[in-house]
């Protein structure tokens, strides 16, 4: 009966949009227009998103800290998404908003003696604030002075945090110590591309700063195109299922590639992002297992749910830096990823928790199919 | 418990054979019983019930007899099959150390040996890699040195878990296993005494019992001639009525 059950809400609710190997555009608007709406519809008077305290018994482990640090670093991703959807009015009222809100609160500090994740808000801030940097929304003088001296508050955090390998990571390694000693790989790529573009706007960046950022991310790469979880002195994989193979490496591999295509590294080929592209679809089955599952690690070659929108958001900057006549056959292969998972109230979620969860997923969404749409090559 | 048994059926002895006395005296009294050929017909009467009472106390103290020689030869049974019970314990105690548990505690200790240099090996290999890693540039030096006095000492326990591990060997090796062998091999020299001690008394008792119940058949045997002697008596033809 539970099998009869489950097969009429298959029916009912997602085989028509399975049978599709591809989204076309179309519905890449239709969903990043619901989506908006849902974060619009959700967003605080004062233009956050969600609580800074804990909402979920799935998250009671962490410092209280780390819910404001979550709420600000999930806020900055809304701000991503706002900037990077066709505007409207009301959503550009809710930009601003939200870009006031991240421009004007203080910035949050460590949690406790491993609980570090405050380095999310410095990473994500300071993506938001570059990207804002470069839209001509915030050129004004009301803006630009403002979104500069933020992003390089952030900047400042991230530059007094780096650990001495050159990472960023969000809990405490072997030292308990004012600087960072442990780093993933991830953390650490998704904020080189902005550090390349800080440097290249005539920020203060510090060039040490990028190339060890980039250098972390080049040693965590294995002969096998995976990229490890960190860095350590020995690379370790523990069996066959280990995080660390292709398998469990999926999202890692888009943002990994990423990064240092965009920092100038001559190896990453388009070659080698086709290779990661192939392997994200090929395997993305590991992905959609992993996908809302409440225990981090807990699927098929350690893939936690939240890496699910992350690496789709990867991808699409990967599908980015190819050649432009081939971007769309990928980008309508990732769409079908997202527009499946989308709930009907235009969320996105893949790990159940806070509503932060919520603000992160559906930002990435946005940003993804926001970048395979026409004009989304600036999102790169 | 015979010894109870027989102090107890002693005044009923003393009781009737006071009883016998009273009796023959009060015969001897009556005129004329003085004098009369083969004497008194009551005198003979009693002594008849006298050899018939002997008779069944020599019996009952028979089949006494074998009752308590087959409660000692259970016991002494059941002592041997202890001494053998044990002594095959203690056995294969002593077989099962020599085979299995003294070769694998030392292949166990030799393991933990391995397992602690080879933790020393990738706690240097590490430790070596690690400085390699932060020589590559002149950046955060106080948290490198935090981090690396944290891999030195991981290392300096690491040789110390490996000397440790070779001591609790060389304990193991020459002192706490030859010790727990000699142990096992008193124990199963204390149980082979044991049994060979209990046989013997099996033996010694069944000597003691198979004596014990000669006599005792004996004592019925010769009670039973008395008591057939008597009757013979009673029925002699040179006894006759009294005219």
């Amino acid at each position: 009966m539970i099998a009869a059950l489950g097969l009429l809400l298959a029916s009912a609710c997602g085989t028509p949009q399975a049978a599709q190997d591809t989204a076309t555009a179309d519905d890449a608007r239709t969903s990043i227009s619901r989506a908006i709406g849902f974060l619009l519809s959700k967003q605080n008077p004062d233009g956050s998103w969600g609580t800074s305290t804990v909402e979920s018994l799935f998250e009671l482990t962490y410092s209280n800290a780390s819910f404001y640090a979550w709420k600000m670093a999930g806020g900055a991703l809304c701000c991503m998404a706002l900037m990077a959807s066709e505007e409207t009015p009301e959503r550009r009222a809710g930009l601003e908003k939200a870009t006031k809100w991240l421009l004007e609160q203080p910035l949050p500090k460590r949690g406790n003696q491993w609980d570090i994740d405050n380095t999310w808000t410095y990473l994500y801030g300071f993506n938001a604030l570059v990207m804002a940097a470069k839209d001509p929304r915030f050129q004004g003088e009301a803006w630009k002075g403002k979104v500069r001296a933020r992003a390089l508050e952030f900047y400042a955090a991230l530059e007094a945090a780096q650990e001495p390998k050159g990472g960023w990571g969000y809990y405490e390694g072997p030292v308990i110590s004012h600087r960072q000693t442990w780093s993933t790989s991830f953390a650490t790529a998704c904020v080189v591309p902005a550090l390349v573009d800080a440097k290249a706007m005539g920020w203060p960046i510090d060039a040490g700063l990028v190339a060890r950022a980039a250098s972390y991310v080049q040693q965590c790469r294995l002969p096998s195109g995976a990229y490890t979880y960190d860095l350590g002195p020995v690379p370790r994989i523990t069996g066959g299922e280990d995080i660390n193979n292709v398998k469990g490496s999926l999202g890692r591999i888009q943002c990994g590639n990423w990064a240092l295509r965009r920092s100038g590294d001559k190896k990453v080929t388009d070659e080698t992002l086709r290779w990661g592209l192939e392997q994200f679809f090929e395997n993305h089955k590991f992905l959609d297992a992993a996908r809302l599952m409440p225990v981090p690690h807990e699927s098929w070659y350690r893939n936690a749910g939240y890496f699910y929108y992350f690496g789709h958001y990867h991808a699409a900057l990967v599908i980015n830096q190819l050649p432009e006549a081939e971007r769309e056959s990928w980008h309508a292969k990732l769409r079908r990823e997202l527009v499946k998972t989308q709930w009907k109230d235009g969320a996105s979620q893949d790990f159940p928790g806070s509503f932060y969860n919520t603000t992160y997923a559906t930002s990435f969404s946005i940003l993804a199919l926001a970048a395979g749409l026409p004009g989304g090559e600036r999102i790169r | 418990m015979k010894l109870p048994i027989a102090l107890l059926s002693l005044p009923l002895v003393l009781a009737t054979s006071g009883c016998v006395a009273s009796i023959g005296n009060r015969a001897s009294d009556k005129p004329g019983a003085e004098g009369a050929k083969g004497g008194d017909p009551e005198d003979a009467a009693d002594k008849l019930e006298k050899k018939q009472r002997e008779l069944d106390y020599a019996k009952m103290e028979l089949d006494i007899a074998k009752m308590s020689a087959a409660a000692d030869a259970r016991e002494s049974d059941a002592s041997v099959q202890e001494a053998t019970q044990k002594l095959e314990v203690v056995k294969k105690d002593r077989d099962n150390f020599k085979a299995l548990e003294k070769p694998s505690k030392l292949a166990d200790k030799q393991l933990d040996i391995d397992r602690a240099a080879w933790r020393m090996e990738e706690t240097r290999q590490e430790l070596a890699e690690l400085e390699q890693m932060y020589k590559k540039e002149d950046f955060a030096a106080q948290t490198k040195e935090l981090v690396l006095s944290r891999g030195k000492k991981n290392l300096e326990f690491a040789q110390r878990g490996l000397d440790l591990a070779k001591k609790e060997q060389d304990g193991l090796t020459t002192h706490d296993l030859p010790k727990r062998e000699t142990e096992l091999d008193q124990s199963v020299e204390r149980a082979e005494k044991a049994l060979a001690e209990a046989t013997a008394k099996k033996e010694k008792g069944a000597a003691e019992t198979k004596l014990k119940l000669l006599r005792a058949e004996h004592r019925v045997a010769e009670a039973q001639r008395e008591l057939d002697k008597a009757h013979a008596k009673e029925k002699a033809p040179d006894k006759e009525p009294k005219a």
